[in-house]
């Protein structure tokens, strides 16, 4: 239990930080109609005049920094092979080279002067035969509906380690999709705070200060692959709870109701000696909550030799959905300790009243009996 | 007259047209068929009977750990059938002390443990407790087993043990079912000598349960279970 909460919350914190530091941010901005799809035309969706809102996120100090999206799909041509891929623009001038986010396999993220330059998912490379330093061709529709084409370059190859976004995603610096689609706007404005434990009271603040037509929302609420996830590891975790439970509960009641069988003869002395049957009934109980508690222990001590074993294994397995393998690391986790722990002594207790009760109800001279 | 001198404190058992019947399977039992029992202080009296007689029964019975069918058991003047589980097991934690043919001694704890449990149960402060045992095992001649436990005791130690644990809170009456059925004949007539020691001295009142000629021997009163006292 402990050895597999550990997992799945190391493998949700990964994709967590992952996504955000590659995809959505701490909170995405953008206009009410680009929320609900109900704009008429795609460029009623945009956000004029981003570059003051830009300005006020950076002065705030949880926020690490805001930058302008566009996303958009067009085609991309290297020598003669053409393939549709989706385009995600970043903003070097704030974001940096992307290294920090983005693991390159070939060439580098971008410059700051860069412009008519782009990096691709290592999928979609692979599929164009496409390596850093080559040209390509990008077309597309400017938000007017025309045809417009660049030429750009391409200067790394990355990985995310999602297979869905390394194969039809490259990315763009703003100012050249702004260029390729005709527009100064900007789609969505992506800010990332210093702190992902502070994304609820910064959307606030910044919902309060934005005018009515924008929506300011969380990573969690956007990131649909880590939404599916953390929801299929809630009922996983459901189903591993309710199997461990049900072998403590059988293990103990039948440790607890043997102990009460051979103890039949004892109870019906400390019976017949003046013992009450709520003090039996305690007794047994509280040799279930020790059993339990014993058991949390030396599970605990046993989770955390296997922690650092599998840890130091350094095991590699290709999850459901990954590009590349991952490294399996199991963190520590308090809750998942306390949620063990609990689910022990608690279900021992459980386990151990129906056998404490029987205990505890037991017709002294039937038992004395026994003893026989 | 009976009512009276219970009240004076003569009478510590007060059976009277005790039945005590029981199924076991389909069919109905009855061991004991208005059974009258009066038992004075300080006797020593012993229950004979063949086995299957209802003498465990009805040392049960008078000992408040099984319930009469019909008629009623009164000890030391308090009417049995009318205390509620709780108030029954303080009534025998206080005024019963219980020997049983199996010894029953509590495997995982020590001598001295064993004869201190029965004042655990009277909540009485550890230093008190233990010397109370202390004594009570001298009493027996086991003062130099105290930290022994059962498994490492012979047949009559443990039976010793067994008698100062029913002795150590000094209770009105001693309930003793078949204490000698396990042990050889010396050793059985030790521990009835031990015990008509304990109830010359202390005035303590036995009832015990034996099928043994031998024992009978010794009894002040031998009560046949059945008869009329």
């Amino acid at each position: 239990m402990l050895v597999f909460n550990g997992f799945a919350l190391s493998v949700l914190i990964n994709l967590g930080t992952k996504t955000i530091q590659t995809q959505t941010g701490h909170l995405q901005i953008a206009t009410n109609v680009y929320w609900d799809k109900s704009a008429d035309r795609p460029k009623d969706t945009l956000i004029a005049g981003a570059k003051q809102l830009q300005n006020e996120l950076h002065k705030h100090p949880k926020v690490a920094f805001a930058s302008g999206r566009l996303s958009f799909f067009g085609l991309l041509t290297a020598g003669d092979r053409t393939l549709s891929a989706r385009g995600v623009s970043f903003e070097p001038q704030v974001e940096g080279d992307l290294g920090a986010s983005f693991k390159f396999i070939d060439g580098r993220g971008f410059t700051k002067d860069e412009l008519f330059h782009v990096a691709l998912g290592s999928g979609l490379a692979t599929r164009l035969h496409a390596k850093s330093g080559d040209s390509l061709t990008l077309l597309s529709h400017t938000y007017d509906g025309v045809v417009n084409a660049i030429d750009v370059t391409v200067t790394g190859i990355f990985q995310v380690g999602i297979a869905e976004f390394d194969d039809n995603n490259f990315l763009i610096p703003l100012s050249a999709a702004q260029t390729l689609l005709d527009t100064e706007n900007i789609e969505q404005m992506i800010v990332r705070l210093h702190n992902t434990s502070d994304t609820e009271e910064v959307r606030g603040e910044i919902q309060a200060r934005l005018r009515g037509g924008a929506t300011v929302k969380p990573w969690t609420e956007v990131a649909v692959l880590y939404q599916q996830i953390t929801k299929f590891n809630e009922v996983q975790n459901r189903i591993m709870a309710f199997i461990i439970l049900s072998l403590i509960l059988l293990g103990i009641l039948n440790t607890i109701g043997m102990s009460v069988f051979e103890r039949t003869g004892e109870i019906g002395t400390v019976a017949a000696l003046g013992e009450n049957s709520r003090t039996i009934l305690w007794q047994f109980l509280l040799e279930g909550g020790v059993l339990g508690l014993l058991g949390a222990i030396s599970g605990m001590v046993l989770g955390t030799i296997l922690i650092v074993v599998i840890n130091w294994l350094e095991i590699k397995v290709m999850m459901p959905g990954a590009s590349t393998d991952i490294i399996i690391k199991i963190g520590f986790f308090f809750r998942a300790f306390l949620e063990a722990g609990f689910l022990a002594v608690a279900s021992a207790i459980v386990a151990s009243f129906i056998p404490s009760w029987r205990a505890s109800q037991m017709n002294i001279a039937e038992a004395l009996r026994r003893n026989i | 007259m009976n009512e009276e001198s219970q009240k004076r404190g003569q009478l510590v058992v007060l059976a009277s047209a005790v039945t005590k019947s029981y199924q076991m399977g389909s069919e109905f039992i009855t061991p004991l068929k208005a059974v009258d029992l009066q038992v004075q202080r300080g006797e020593f009296l012993a229950l004979s009977g063949s086995s299957g007689s209802g003498k465990t029964t009805f040392l049960n019975l008078i000992g408040g750990i099984d319930v009469p069918s019909s008629g009623e058991v009164k000890v030391d003047g308090v009417p049995l059938q009318r205390l509620k589980s709780e108030q029954l097991a303080r009534f025998r934690a206080e005024k019963i002390g219980f020997i049983f043919q199996t010894f029953n001694l509590i495997p995982t704890l020590s001598a001295l443990e064993n004869v201190e449990y029965p004042l655990v149960l009277l909540r009485m402060k550890p230093a008190e407790r233990r010397a109370l045992a202390m004594e009570a095992l001298a009493r027996v001649g086991l003062e130099k087993f105290v930290k022994h436990r059962p498994p490492q005791m012979s047949g009559g130690q443990r039976q010793r043990v067994a008698i100062a644990r029913a002795m150590v809170k000094n209770p009105p009456l001693v309930l003793a079912d078949e204490p000698t059925a396990n042990l050889d004949a010396r050793t059985a007539c030790e521990i009835l000598d031990l015990m008509a020691k304990l109830n010359r001295e202390l005035g303590t009142t036995f009832v015990f349960s034996t099928h043994d000629a031998r024992i009978l021997e010794r009894a002040s009163r031998i009560f046949k279970v059945g008869e009329v006292a």
